[in-house]
């Protein structure tokens, strides 16, 4: 598969987890409105929100990367500016994933 | 953009040089809410973070979400994920080759417009009376 087919495919798996979890989340936060902390905590700390959340912040993150690539093909015509727009999205990316786990990891073990 | 510059690609369309349609407001529409959404990830990030306590104050994040400005921007980004994801129907039946027909395009469009406005008015109806328990 080429770089470009190769995009447009995970874009596209991204985007079809992103949008079943995007229902989920959508539904689990309109409860959550007004809980405690401790509330939001035993609620992340059950096993299957700790695993949805996870795959909602990764596929979430994920999917936004492949799009805002797109956006700054489109868009981007200067080859510096864009490279580092580039480097920054992934490096942004990246971060966002790792806060998001670690906090999501930091619920799980300290309840 | 092209590792060679001297590759030219066709640039996008310049919006202003024609007359607003149902198929175009759509489709920049569903680009631009696409990028807002992007502002979401680094709220829920925070708020993560905030259930762990984890250098941000759980109650301060959930004082700072239920100022005025604070419920506008959060129901601002509800419209922008509803309306992504409810294009995102009409985009992945595009993908299959469906729908292109201009009447079903329109149809699909304003069809979207609504679902996505009354999705939104219903949530902000589901959310907007337990936040007022929440105000002194």
């Amino acid at each position: 598969m080429s770089k470009p087919s190769k995009h447009w495919v995970f874009e596209r798996i991204f985007g079809g987890l992103f949008y079943a979890l995007g229902l989920w989340f959508v539904c689990a936060v309109t409860q959550l409105v007004g809980t405690t902390q401790l509330e939001a905590k035993a609620w992340l700390a059950e096993p299957t929100n700790t695993a949805l959340m996870i795959l909602f912040v990764i596929s979430g993150v994920l999917h936004h990367r492949f799009h805002l690539q797109e956006v700054f093909t489109d868009y981007i015509h200067n080859a510096g500016v864009y490279k580092a727009a580039s480097c920054l999205l992934k490096l942004v990316s990246v971060v966002l994933i790792a806060a998001g786990i670690f906090a999501i990891y930091t619920v799980t073990i300290t309840g | 953009m092209p590792k060679d510059a001297n590759d030219k690609r066709p640039l996008s369309p310049h919006l202003q040089v024609y007359r607003p349609q149902i198929t175009s407001v759509l489709s920049i529409s569903y680009r631009i809410t696409g990028v807002a959404s992007a502002f979401g990830l680094f709220i829920l990030a925070l708020w993560l973070l905030s259930i762990a306590d984890i250098g941000i104050a759980y109650d301060g994040l959930l004082d700072i979400m239920n100022t005025g400005l604070g419920r506008i921007v959060l129901y601002g980004l509800a419209f922008c994920h509803l309306f992504h994801v409810i294009g995102g129907i009409r985009h992945l039946a595009w993908d299959f080759g469906l729908g292109f027909n201009l009447k079903t395009v329109s149809i699909t469009g304003w069809l979207s417009v609504l679902v996505t406005l009354g999705l939104t008015a219903a949530l902000i109806m589901a959310t907007l009376p337990n936040s007022m328990d929440l105000l002194p």
